[in-house]
């Protein structure tokens, strides 16, 4: 009863811990610089990841680059080295990827630094068509003086109405790259760098404009369509209905074919840019229509002309293609859990816009892509991580004579997939998982299995209880209760077995571990000791001190534990005085008791 | 002698351990930028620092020297200042002394426009490209020019700074660094990249006044942030700018404490009080082990 205070406070002690670790059991983790990612004032370092590099010191040199080389390069195709402006425009294509690359990793694609990489884009693009229209220029050039020499005046007008073609598109390129000539300039001038090399291209680009306008000009002077005198300068005449077009207008060319044989249907080349589009049918008149849909055509000035039997050209005719502005409208997004659907209309004006490319971005990275249908409208279920989203979709109006739109920006929550059905795998679903808990479980049950079988010690055996002569016999179940309260094992070692009536010492001198045990419980009665059994010899013979019987105990106890210990073979005679110095003691102490 | 069990030893061990453990909790806190918070966002490495300069903690600017070659530091000010202190200020760095203010709060403009100085903190969300954690305000700056507390620092870290109009820049961002004024953590169509000033000074009497826009650079997980120990490095130039450092604690976030904490810290930091502490272990221990040994 004297422990129950101590087990009840280490009961609650135990519940108190079980209750604390059971607080902690759903998340584990006491702490983690994850969980503690920072203040209003700062973020926690700890939590953060460490950005390798110096990001400006690669986008300042990149920018610079991109400066540099449409001077070398616009300045080569001056020069006609085509060679070194190949290298060029190979450099400069690297470097724009480079920055491209960079532009998305910085997660910059809003912005100046996204505005100059657009309108860097724009420039490739533009010197890629400078280069290839000048080297067909030159082409052109040296065809001409052939045909020329050999008086064939069908192939001069071909390379007369292509040269038109091409200055034409020139020209519309130089006015191009002006257009990006602000975004460039300032953010080279934003960032310090030198621009001269930029501004020389746009003067070496113009220079290049104004060389070929001059001799297409002289070109067009010196050529003489191939009529006859008395004929109409033209056999085959052109016209287009209306010059200025813009997105899904049609460019009506009709035509008429003087050269024909009456009656009978003919064919006619069309060439728009110099490129034939289509062979058309004459009508029995001679007379000829094209219906031309503006739908993939840049924007600018087009050339148009057709040839009859590849030797009737007619007069060179254009038409203006009109860059018209879009409208991108998203609706509301609809999350799910982990996705949203995404509906929406691309209209130019009234007119939808057809197989056009959607880009979405969440949160300003690229999510995904998806194509109008033919009524202008689009919508794509997009696979999204959980969290709040702002969404929003981009037309870039690459292919189109359009103007590039993007919708309004939408916040969206997305929410977190439940267990098993989204990205996220629930516990059981990863194998690793499943193994570990299996292999757990049956650890868990042989453990189990072999601690419930295992070998069990037998019951304690009692220690032997000394009773004095005269004294009525104990009864071997009550000597047995004692012992298993004393809680202890005997420290003398082995125990005579309950009902042994042997009497101690002198009948028995060889059996020493019951003659101690005997001795130990005698004396320990007399000196009214708790724990008898606690006793070793030493202290048995130490307690004995204030006794009378101290120098035969401790003779004993010396004895015995030279007996019991040394493990050298002690001689008969000795076992002899041994015992009976604890029949003396045991003697005496009977004596005393009574 | 009586044998002292295990399970007694055990309880003393647990008993001492708890102890220790109390007083240790009770010595310590969790609120930002105190001095007595051994956590990321104390400020206790940059007192061990400042401590290690046997620099003087006041708390009235009664008590600043008026001859010129001191240094006063004012960390992450509150509160704010009367006009008596403010001219106690001006009389200090008119003294030609250096006054260090380090804050992201635009209410301490109260205190720089009142000292003459056109510094003006600009409480904003400063983010850059050039950042050292993956964090947008994790904003890397960079000498502006040639300075004696930016000597020899190639670069510091901040951590959700301010930034600065006026004065001489003394640490700037990189030119990749905007405003994030729609708080996407991303350069938005709005948004013009710029050099951001951090740290500027400027000469007010014969004094200079310095303005530091994030206190944050000294809280104990930026003071060793960032390749090379920039920020420590920083606080070092500046503990050590005069041969006198005085610690403005009378206004500055980095004094807060419970007053427990206070009490257990007074221990902790006079020698008269630890020296009565060790007499009442002992005497306590004494008073214990007589009785004991007079039993065995």
């Amino acid at each position: 009863m004297r422990r129950l205070p101590a087990v009840l406070v280490s009961a609650l002690l135990v519940i108190g811990c079980l209750v604390l670790i059971g607080m902690q059991a759903a998340s584990p983790l006491l702490y983690s610089p994850r969980s503690d990612p920072g203040v209003p004032d700062h973020v926690n370092p700890a939590a953060q990841d460490m950005v390798t590099g110096d990001r400006a010191a690669q986008v300042l040199p990149l920018i610079s680059d991109l400066l540099n080389t449409p001077g070398s390069l616009v300045l080569n195709i001056k020069g006609s080295d085509f060679e070194y402006a190949a290298r060029d425009l190979q450099e400069y294509r690297q470097i724009s990827r480079q920055l491209d690359s960079l532009v998305i990793n910085l997660d910059m694609t809003e912005g100046e630094l996204n505005e100059f990489r657009k309108a860097n884009q724009q420039n490739l693009a533009i010197l890629t068509e400078l280069f290839n229209g000048t080297g067909r220029w030159d082409e052109l050039q040296t065809l001409e003086i052939r045909y020329r020499d050999s008086g064939d005046s069908q192939m001069l007008t071909s390379i007369t109405y292509e040269g038109e073609a091409l200055r034409r598109r020139i020209q519309d390129l130089y006015r191009d790259y002006l257009d990006q000539d602000q975004v460039m300039r300032e953010t080279g001038e934003k960032f310090g760098l030198d621009t001269s090399s930029y501004d020389r291209s746009i003067s070496d680009f113009r220079e290049i404009v104004s060389r070929i306008d001059e001799n297409q000009d002289e070109r067009m002077v010196t050529f003489t369509p191939a009529a006859t005198p008395g004929e109409r300068l033209y056999q085959l005449t052109l016209t287009v209905e209306r010059e200025r077009v813009s997105y899904m207008d049609t460019a009506v060319i009709r035509g008429l074919l003087f050269v024909h044989e009456k009656g009978k249907p003919d064919e006619v080349d069309l060439f728009i840019d110099s490129r034939r589009v289509r062979s058309i049918s004459t009508n029995p008149d001679g007379s000829f229509s094209y219906s031309h849909l503006v739908e993939h055509d840049h924007e600018g000035t087009h050339t148009v002309f057709a040839v009859y039997s590849g030797s009737v050209f007619s007069e060179i005719r254009t038409f203006f293609v009109e860059r018209e502005d879009t409208y991108l409208d998203l609706e509301p997004p609809v999350p799910g859990e982990g996705r949203v659907e995404l509906k929406g209309t691309l209209m130019a004006g009234s007119t939808p816009v057809r197989s056009a490319p959607i880009e979405i971005l969440a949160d300003g990275k690229r999510a995904g892509t998806t194509y109008t249908g033919e009524d202008g409208k689009f919508s794509i279920g997009l696979k999204l991580s959980s969290g709040n989203r702002k969404v929003k979709v981009i037309f870039s109006a690459d292919t189109f004579p359009l103007a590039p739109s993007e919708s309004a920006v939408y916040e969206v929550l997305i929410p977190t997939p439940g267990p098993g059905t989204g990205n996220e795998e629930s516990f059981l679903a990863s194998p690793l998982h499943a193994a570990i808990l299996a292999a757990s479980v049956c650890a868990s049950c042989v453990i189990a299995f072999f601690y419930l079988h295992r070998r069990r010690p037998g019951p304690k055996a009692p220690a032997p209880v000394f009773h004095l002569p005269g004294e009525p016999v104990p009864d071997p179940n009550e000597a047995m209760q004692e012992v298993l309260a004393e809680g202890a094992t005997p420290a003398g070692g082995d125990l005579a077995r309950p009902g042994d009536e042997r009497p101690p010492g002198v009948d028995a001198p060889g059996d020493l571990p019951s003659l101690f045990s005997a001795l130990r419980l005698a004396v320990s009665r007399h000196l009214a000791f708790l724990h008898p059994l606690s006793l070793t010899p030493r202290e048995l013979c130490r307690i004995s001190r204030d006794l009378a019987v101290q120098e035969a105990v401790c003779r004993f106890t010396n004895g015995y534990e030279q007996a019991r210990y040394s493990g050298a073979k002690v001689p008969e005679d000795e076992l002899d005085v041994i015992a009976i110095a604890a029949s003396s003691a045991m003697n005496s102490l009977e004596g005393a008791d009574h | 002698m009586p044998i002292i069990s295990r399970p007694a030893w055990i309880a003393a061990f647990l008993v001492l351990f708890g102890l220790i453990a109390m007083l240790s909790h009770f010595s310590g806190t969790t609120l930002d930028y105190s001095r007595y918070n051994p956590e990321w966002n104390g400020t206790s490495r940059f007192f061990e620092m400042i401590g290690e300069q046997d620099a003087v903690t006041i708390t009235r600017f009664e008590d600043l020297p008026s001859h010129g070659d001191a240094l006063l530091l004012m960390p992450a000010p509150e509160d704010e200042y009367r006009e008596d202190e403010i001219a106690h200020l001006v009389e200090f760095l008119e003294g030609g002394n250096i006054l260090v203010l380090v804050s992201d709060r635009e209410d301490e403009n109260q205190i720089t426009s009142a000292l003459g100085s056109d510094i003006r903190i600009q409480h904003a969300n400063l983010t850059s490209i050039d950042r050292y954690f993956d964090h947008p305000s994790s904003v890397i700056a960079f000498p502006a020019g040639d300075d004696p507390i930016s000597a020899g620092i190639p670069h510091i870290v901040l951590n959700r700074p301010s930034y600065l109009l006026g004065g001489v820049p003394v640490f700037e961002s990189s030119l990749l660094s905007w405003v994030d004024a729609d708080g996407d953590s991303r350069l938005g169509s709005e948004e013009t990249l710029q050099r951001y000033t951090v740290i500027a000074r400027d000469s007010v009497g014969e004094g200079t006044l310095y303005v530091i826009a994030d206190p944050s650079i000294f809280i104990n997980g930026m003071l060793v942030a960032g390749p090379g120990d920039g920020n420590a490095r920083l606080a070092d130039n500046i503990i050590t700018a005069r041969p006198f450092l005085i610690v403005d604690q009378g206004h500055s976030r980095t004094a807060y404490a419970p007053e427990m904490i206070r009490v257990v810290n007074l221990f902790k930091e006079s020698t008269i009080t630890k020296m009565a502490l060790i007499t009442v272990i002992f005497l306590a221990a004494s008073l214990l082990v007589i009785p004991w040994r007079r039993k065995s």
